[in-house]
């Protein structure tokens, strides 16, 4: 693994056709530290790059070109998986309910209070920060598996399913001295303790666990 | 006959009577008969021929004698050839006189004839004497025929007068003048100015009449319908349903003379006042007294002044027609009436053509209250209907309204807490909270303007003409429904210049025209996978009209559509109310404009608003406003 360099800051994009709200909204969201980049379309966003930090996205459900909703189906299409605040204006229940389902982390009613919008963002923020370590964990753990031998792997993938070694070596057709140096194996490369951790670990990669 | 034959006929009696004289056996005074030679010869009229027939005559008498008596003492026979020669000498003197006066009496006689007049001489009972070539030619009768017939008879005169009166007037002054009519031959009736004078005879008996005719029957004809065209005319005048004023125009003539004024815009507002003054008032009818009020012309109504209203904006006009020497000029004004009230009319005035000296203007005015009052209501009942189809529109509209309101009023607040925020930091940030006020302060005024053009929209004043110029006119429609064009995504591409003259017009009826069509057009190109754009574009097709364009990309109209889209409560929506395009049609009417369709079905729909040009009627309000 790398050096870990220090952090760089959360930031939020802003996508607002309108000039005022994308003013207003930079400066609230300034104010309290947070680093803002501002679209005034959905096509903007989809061009720009973003930076490597931890950050959320706040749109309008209403905006010229594509709705908000088209943009959030979009974003996954072009790589972008930040969380999302919705604002909506009166009068978009519709789209609101199905922008909830399509997965939106929250939705704030025009005018809003600020720390409303502010506690949104903030929990975005958090999340995201969460998804990234997760994934960074996640990123690390397949490192490993991928220096397993075939045979390691599927000895893995057999243990972690609950058989003894006594009944892997019967389903593989080895002893169980080989499948117990698998194993041993396993547990090093994996780089865990536990046949706790090696499940949860397996969990995490979504290896198969007949 | 001839002269020549009269000669001949001198001549050969007088060698008749020579040889009797000469040859035969009687003893008597032949010679006498000489005298016929000469009478003979006075009927060439010739005084030579006269004379030598005397002579011959003298002649042959005295060698008759000759020849007969020779030198025998003087006797019997001697005293008869002197009875004779007495005889012939005296008709040599008496042809001699008569011939001169018939050679007067014929230089008379073509005199007369040379006359345009008919001029015929009858004597005491009426019998024709003398007829004068004019009046051959007019009665139809040659002087033969007419000579010795009586007068009246032949003429079938009729007098105007009883004819008793006539010969008293006649006997009495020894001249009567006056009107009769007469018959030609081919019956035609001729209207006659006649004059008579009595010929006395010696002892002032009257003998004859001398009758002069002047042919005036045209004149008569065109007299009386002069006559009857003035009855008419008064008749219209008096008892006509319309006002009708006469007005003597000639010192504002004089006035317009000096300046021009042929414009209405250079007249000024002291001339005008002048002109109120100085058009006096000649007659008034009957009608137009009871218009106003007024019993008595003379005494109320003097000068323009006491009738029209301060406020009149037409008088302009009608001194610039003046100026230009058109013939007619109308208008709608108001005069107010002898109680003060207020009286609504049309009028046309027609001006006496240039070369007519007399500059009396005739103005035709007729009550237009009743229809006044009738437009009036229709004008409210109209202006109701497009208040509620507006406030219909922006109800249609209220989502992408609300948002338009929402979007300044959530700036205001967000601004609002970011600065406090700045403001609250360890140290406060000065300058970020200048900039968020800042922006507090820009997106309030949005707002209120945004609330400012909804609340204009959905206003319930009465129709209000003002000078409009379409770039405005334009924006302000397209600000109401910006946001609906967005959401639908439709392109908007606005081409209005800005030279244009204004129309004269309701701000607010002719918007909402405007946000009908685009609302119309935005609703046809929704859902369309073809792009969407609504191109607005204004022109000058004339120095008197301006054209408004709005072209959609939409399907178009159906053309079993087409003809009865303008009518109300047609929709091809769903849940439309039938009523945008059929208010568009009757403002855009109500404005003295047109509003038309022109689509292709696949092509889009474009729907063009013709406006009358409202600049010269506003130079016109103007000048009567100053007034």
């Amino acid at each position: 693994m790398r050096p870990a360099a220090p952090p760089p800051p959360p930031f939020v994009a802003i996508v607002d056709d309108d000039a005022g709200v994308r003013a207003a909204l930079d400066s609230l969201f300034r104010s309290i530290g947070l680093a803002t980049r501002l679209f005034g379309s959905p096509a903007e966003l989809l061009q720009a790059a973003l930076p490597d930090a931890p950050g959320c996205l706040v749109l309008d459900v209403r905006l010229p070109g594509s709705s908000g909703l088209d943009v959030q189906a979009s974003l996954a299409g072009h790589g972008i998986d930040l969380p999302v605040v919705f604002m909506t204006g009166h009068g978009d229940i519709p789209m609101t309910v199905q922008a909830m389902k399509a997965g939106a982390l929250d939705f704030l009613s025009k005018p809003f209070r600020d720390q409303d919008m502010l506690d949104a963002v903030t929990a975005a923020i958090e999340r995201d920060r969460r998804r990234r370590a997760e994934r960074a964990g996640k990123d690390g753990l397949l490192a490993r598996y991928r220096t397993l031998t075939p045979r390691e792997r599927e000895v893995m993938g057999h243990v972690v399913a609950g058989l003894m070694n006594k009944q892997v070596a019967g389903v593989i057709g080895l002893s169980e001295i080989t499948v117990k140096i698998h194993r041993g194996n396993v547990m090093r490369k994996m780089g865990v303790r536990t046949f706790a951790d090696l499940v949860r670990a397996a969990e995490a990669l979504g290896v198969s666990q007949r | 006959m001839s002269n020549a034959m009269y000669r001949v006929a001198a001549a050969l009696l007088a060698l008749g009577i020579f040889l009797f004289d000469v040859l035969a056996p009687l003893e008597g005074a032949v010679a006498v008969f000489y005298v016929l030679v000469v009478l003979a010869a006075a009927r060439t009229a010739s005084r030579f021929d006269v004379l030598v027939a005397s002579l011959a005559a003298i002649g042959l008498t005295a060698l008759a004698y000759v020849l007969q008596h020779g030198m025998e003492p003087l006797g019997s026979p001697a005293l008869r050839a002197l009875v004779s020669l007495a005889a012939i000498l005296i008709a040599t003197v008496l042809a001699l006189q008569s011939q001169s006066a018939t050679a007067t009496l014929s230089a008379h006689a073509r005199l007369l004839n040379l006359s345009h007049d008919m001029i015929f001489v009858r004597d005491i009972d009426g019998r024709i004497r003398f007829w004068n070539v004019a009046a051959e030619h007019a009665y139809g009768w040659s002087a033969a025929e007419a000579n010795g017939r009586v007068a009246d008879e032949l003429l079938q005169t009729r007098y105007r007068a009883e004819r008793a009166e006539v010969e008293t007037a006649l006997l009495h002054n020894g001249r009567w003048e006056g009107l009769l009519e007469q018959r030609t031959r081919s019956g035609a009736r001729l209207v006659l100015d006649s004059r008579w004078a009595l010929q006395r005879g010696r002892r002032g008996e009257p003998v004859g009449v001398l009758e002069t005719h002047t042919d005036v029957t045209d004149r008569e004809a065109a007299h009386s319908a002069l006559v009857r065209s003035e009855r008419r005319y008064r008749r219209m005048f008096d008892a006509g349903r319309v006002g009708v004023l006469e007005e003597d125009w000639s010192a504002v003539r004089a006035e317009l003379a000096a300046g021009s004024a042929e414009d209405t815009r250079t007249i000024e507002p002291a001339l005008l006042e002048r002109a109120r003054r100085s058009i006096r008032i000649v007659d008034a009818n009957a009608a137009f007294l009871s218009m106003v009020g007024v019993e008595d012309a003379p005494q109320f109504l003097r000068t323009v002044d006491d009738i029209l209203v301060r406020a009149d904006r037409t008088l302009a006009g009608a001194l610039a027609a003046f100026a230009r020497g058109d013939a007619f000029h109308e208008g709608e004004t108001e005069l107010v009436g002898r109680d003060g009230r207020i009286i609504p009319v049309l009028f046309a005035i027609t001006f006496p053509a240039p070369d007519d000296a007399c500059d009396h203007v005739l103005v035709h005015v007729v009550d237009i209250t009743e229809r006044r009052l009738a437009h009036d209501a229709l004008e409210q009942a109209r202006a109701e209907l497009a208040h509620a189809t507006r406030v219909a529109t922006l109800g249609e509209l209220s989502a992408s309204i609300a948002h338009e309101v929402s979007q300044p009023l959530m700036a205001v607040v967000t601004n609002g807490e970011a600065g406090l925020r700045w403001l609250r930091r360890e140290p406060p940030e000065a300058g970020e909270v200048g900039a968020a006020l800042e922006r507090v302060v820009a997106e309030a005024r949005r707002a209120t303007e945004i609330v400012r053009r909804i609340r204009a929209f959905l206003a319930k004043a009465p129709s209000q003409r003002a000078p409009l110029v379409l770039p405005a006119l334009v924006e302000d429609a397209v600000a109401l429904v910006r946001r609906e064009l967005v959401d639908a995504r439709v392109q908007l591409h606005v081409d209005v210049p800005t030279g244009l003259p204004p129309v004269l017009g309701d701000r607010v009826q002719l918007q909402q025209v405007l946000v009908n069509l685009i609302v119309n057009a935005t609703q046809a190109m929704a859902g369309q996978s073809r792009p969407r754009v609504l191109s607005i574009s204004a022109s000058a097709p004339s120095t008197r009209a301006l054209r408004l364009e709005l072209r959609d990309t939409g399907p178009g109209i159906a053309p079993e559509h087409a003809h009865r889209l303008f009518e109300p409560f047609f929709s091809t929506k769903r849940d439309g109310m039938g009523m945008g395009l059929a208010i568009c049609r009757t403002t855009t009417e109500a404005h003295g404009g047109r509003l038309e369709l022109e689509s292709e079905p696949g092509g889009g729909a474009l729907f063009r608003i013709t406006l009358p040009v409202g600049g010269a009627t506003a130079a016109t309000a103007a000048v009567g406003g100053a007034s």
